[in-house]
């Protein structure tokens, strides 16, 4: 024979069950983000493997507890909380950008048209000002439970685990609350008094109140946008969430 | 890193820590509370993007360069600087080593 083959050695791998005890560990080391958590899994399994490649008697305890011991002190966390930074980021970054395709030609157009028209309205009929306000807060109320049904159940279907998408819809409450819960706290708008003092409010202050038409515009879009992206996004999570699902 | 990610056209996480240990000899350790940060906020920039790929294995997140120009530019930007900055380190070694 010409030529002298050698066997190859395969190169040893984490078995399914090892897998699904390193997913298991970085979701009890409260790593909440499916996609973060698959990263790190198979980041830790090909050290393990790697290492193997060195040390191939070394049993998988003993690897894994090297590997994560390399990790540091704080371990996971790190980089955990650097994500979780991240994504609380991505729902201002997805508002910003909705808000900057507005202002974009040809939608400009739109805009304006729809800011002027309603600029001229407002001067023709003050009282149209109260029936915004309670559209915008109609809209604002209908857009959360949108979100925050299909956010349960985009939840549900992950089994309680969290997507990035999901993480960031989070946001949309925070911003209520800035932007319509706290200029508006001190007006009880169900009492007579202050419904006077609304139509006062809108009429000297019109160009805040087209503001406020356009961020809420510009909100629940963003919103309306995420939740149908992360329902997008469910199917192919749930196929790469099953590879670790312990039968 | 960017550099890196270009260069392979898409890559994984570990496959760029240790492309760098070897490129650098060791002198670079990427670990992993420095290299998953920046990748992550690099995706946010729009500088790269990123799938989940499994091809019957466990599934695998790679990262590759957004398209467009803009990717190009922001690794064209960081080069520049990279250099200018090599640049002034060596003027301040040059001119304190005196050998």
């Amino acid at each position: 024979m010409p030529f002298s083959k050698k066997p190859i050695m395969d190169k040893r791998k984490l078995s399914q069950e090892q897998l699904q005890e390193v997913y298991a560990f970085c979701k009890r080391k409260d790593i909440q983000y499916l996609e973060l958590r698959m990263e790190l899994v198979d980041h830790i399994a090909s050290r393990i493997e790697s290492l193997w490649e060195d040390q191939p008697e070394l049993s998988f305890k003993d690897a894994f507890h090297k590997v994560y011991k390399s990790f540091g002190i704080f371990g996971l966390s790190e980089v955990a909380e650097e994500h979780n930074k991240l994504v609380l980021k991505r729902f201002y970054r997805e508002a910003w950008q909705e808000l900057l395709n507005w202002f974009r030609v040809p939608q400009i157009f739109a805009t304006l048209s729809g800011l002027f028209g309603l600029y001229f309205l407002l001067d023709s009929f003050p009282k149209l000002a109260v029936l915004i306000f309670y559209g915008i807060l109609a809209t604002i109320f209908a857009v959360f439970i949108y979100a925050y049904v299909e956010r349960r159940r985009m939840r549900k279907a992950l089994d309680g685990d969290l997507s990035i998408t999901m993480g960031s819809l989070y946001q949309w409450g925070w911003l209520i609350y800035f932007f319509y819960f706290i200029p508006f706290q001190n007006l009880g708008i169900l009492n007579t008094d202050s419904y006077s003092d609304l139509l006062q409010w809108i009429e000297d202050y019109r160009f805040v109140a087209l503001f406020y038409c356009l961020l809420t515009f510009i909100l629940c879009l963003s919103s309306i946008k995420l939740v149908r992206k992360g329902r997008n996004q469910i199917e192919a999570l749930k196929q790469k969430q099953s590879f670790y699902k312990v039968v | 890193m960017v550099h890196l990610i270009a260069e392979q056209g898409e890559t994984y996480g570990y496959a760029l820590t240790r492309m760098v240990e070897e490129r650098t000899q060791g002198v670079i350790q990427l670990n992993e509370g420095a290299l998953y940060p920046v990748l992550h906020k690099l995706e946010e920039k729009g500088v790269l993007v990123s799938e989940f790929k499994s091809e019957g294995s466990r599934p695998r997140k790679y990262y590759r360069l957004a398209p467009g120009k803009e990717s190009e530019d922001y690794i064209a930007t960081m080069e520049e600087e990279l250099i200018s900055y090599l640049g002034a380190l060596n003027a301040i070694f040059k001119k304190t080593n005196y050998g």
